[in-house]
């Protein structure tokens, strides 16, 4: 098969949810060299089609988690073949948790694995994090980046409280650290309200933000 | 002086706790299915609102910010009540700060109540589902994904029907997939003052021809201790 026609079976096969097929030819594609990000984009892209069948109720919630589930393991098997690429190439921290009131973790675990593949060291706090945890972690281990991840809308007083929190307790003369919020109901409204930096819905659009701060910090 | 015509238009779940509504206040229900999809959900309630704005002088939403759903909604021709509140279950439980409490205090937690019941939709209704189409083993699998971090699964009392055959099914589920079961005690305090008033801060009023807004469900003034959002970096 074509380059092409390969990619283009991955994303049928992920949407269908056929989990032995994508880990086989991710396996595959790996073994034969090929480059772990394309895979792991053509996923992202899968996973949006996942999406819209789950709106056109063609899916049920367990397509979303089933779906989420393979490109989980496929970010899994992509780590080591991403690792040799990203030697000598260190991204940056990032401190990540899902806010206080709020335990859903399986959107900020997707984000761990893909800040790891593309080679940021991720410290997860873990979720129904206090905003005073997140502050003593910021305090004792600065970080490059804080990412804080909520489903429900209770989130959303939690991320405001932990942005005034950590914003309140900056070093003068440090410079600030950027706050990234994240989860699949978010918006540029709830964004201004919790007073984060930027808002994300997806996890490699997670990432590409990360990279441009990182880059930010790094070309001063 | 004639009496201000009411309207309800309500989700599935919600109108279950309002009804049986005061004979001269109408009521159109909405698909439950509609909140997983904010988008169509809040196309359902605008075409509902426009086909309904001559039938009354004030519209009331039986839904809260329900994942921004609501966010934009207008009628030309009357005024729209929704209550402050993130969703159905603060309704349930009588006010946005009993959702809060029980949020903080135990934030995984299922909530069921006799209408989520009935629509059959929830993750163990899905297992169901997912047992027939793709087996046990899968079916349990994702299950345990759906339910990673919840502890326990509370059947909302809101005295409103009997809760026995509820209450089973309620039980059975919680013993069946590991969660502690608890009944919270709701309360009808939030719907009867959706439909008698007084509309206070516990709802957003909207003028005709205005819309609802991100901001009216977190005004500022109501968030005590806090202030306003730094500026952006």
């Amino acid at each position: 098969m074509a380059d092409e026609e390969i990619r283009q079976t991955l994303i049928t096969h992920l949407v269908d949810l056929d989990e032995t097929y994508v880990l086989k030819l991710a396996r595959r594609l790996l073994d034969e060299g090929q480059d772990p990000l394309t895979i792991i984009k053509d996923c992202e892209y899968a996973m949006r089609l996942v999406g819209e069948r789950y709106e056109k109720r063609e899916y049920y919630l367990s397509g979303l988690i089933m779906a989420g589930e393979i490109f989980r393991e496929v970010m899994m098997i992509s780590q080591p073949s991403m690792e040799q690429r990203l030697v000598g190439n260190a991204s940056g921290r990032v401190l990540l948790g899902t806010v206080q009131g709020d335990i859903h973790d399986i959107g900020k675990d997707i984000v761990e694995l893909a800040l790891q593949c593309y080679g940021f060291t991720v410290e997860d706090l873990g979720v129904d994090v206090s905003p005073q945890s997140f502050l003593e972690r910021v305090q004792s281990n600065p970080p490059d980046i804080i990412g804080l991840s909520g489903l429900v809308t209770v989130a959303y007083e939690s991320m405001r409280e932990t942005i005034q929190l950590v914003r309140g307790h900056s070093t003068p003369g440090q410079p600030t650290i950027p706050i990234i919020v994240g989860g699949s109901i978010l918006s540029e409204a709830i964004c201004r309200f919790v007073g984060a930096d930027f808002w994300v819905t997806d996890a490699l659009e997670g990432v590409r933000i990360c990279q441009r701060i990182v880059q930010k910090i790094d070309s001063p | 002086m004639t009496e201000p015509r009411k309207l309800v238009i309500a989700c599935a779940t919600v109108i279950e706790e309002m009804l049986p509504l005061p004979p001269d206040v109408g009521h159109l229900i909405l698909d439950f299915g509609l909140h997983t999809d904010p988008g169509k959900l809040r196309q359902a309630l605008q075409n509902a609102i426009d086909a309904s704005s001559g039938q009354a002088d004030t519209i009331i939403l039986g839904y809260g910010l329900c994942s921004q759903g609501v966010i934009g909604l207008r009628a030309t021709g009357c005024t729209l009540v929704v209550p402050r509140v993130d969703d159905c279950i603060a309704i349930f439980l009588g006010s946005c700060s009993a959702y809060r409490q029980q949020s903080r205090s135990e934030p995984g937690t299922y909530y069921l109540t006799k209408g989520w019941i009935e629509v059959g939709d929830s993750p163990f209704a899905e297992y169901e589902r997912m047992v027939a189409s793709r087996g046990t083993k899968y079916a349990e699998r994702i299950i345990r994904l759906m339910l990673n971090n919840y502890k326990r699964l509370a059947l909302i009392n809101t005295g409103q029907y009997e809760l026995e055959r509820y209450r089973d099914y309620a039980r059975r589920t919680a013993l069946r997939f590991g969660l502690r079961y608890e009944e919270i005690e709701g309360s009808t305090v939030l719907v009867k003052k959706m439909l008698n008033g007084p509309w206070d801060d516990e709802f957003i009023v909207v003028q005709p021809g205005q819309a609802i807004q991100f901001e009216d469900f977190f005004p500022t003034s109501l968030l005590p201790g806090l202030t306003s959002p730094p500026p952006r970096a």
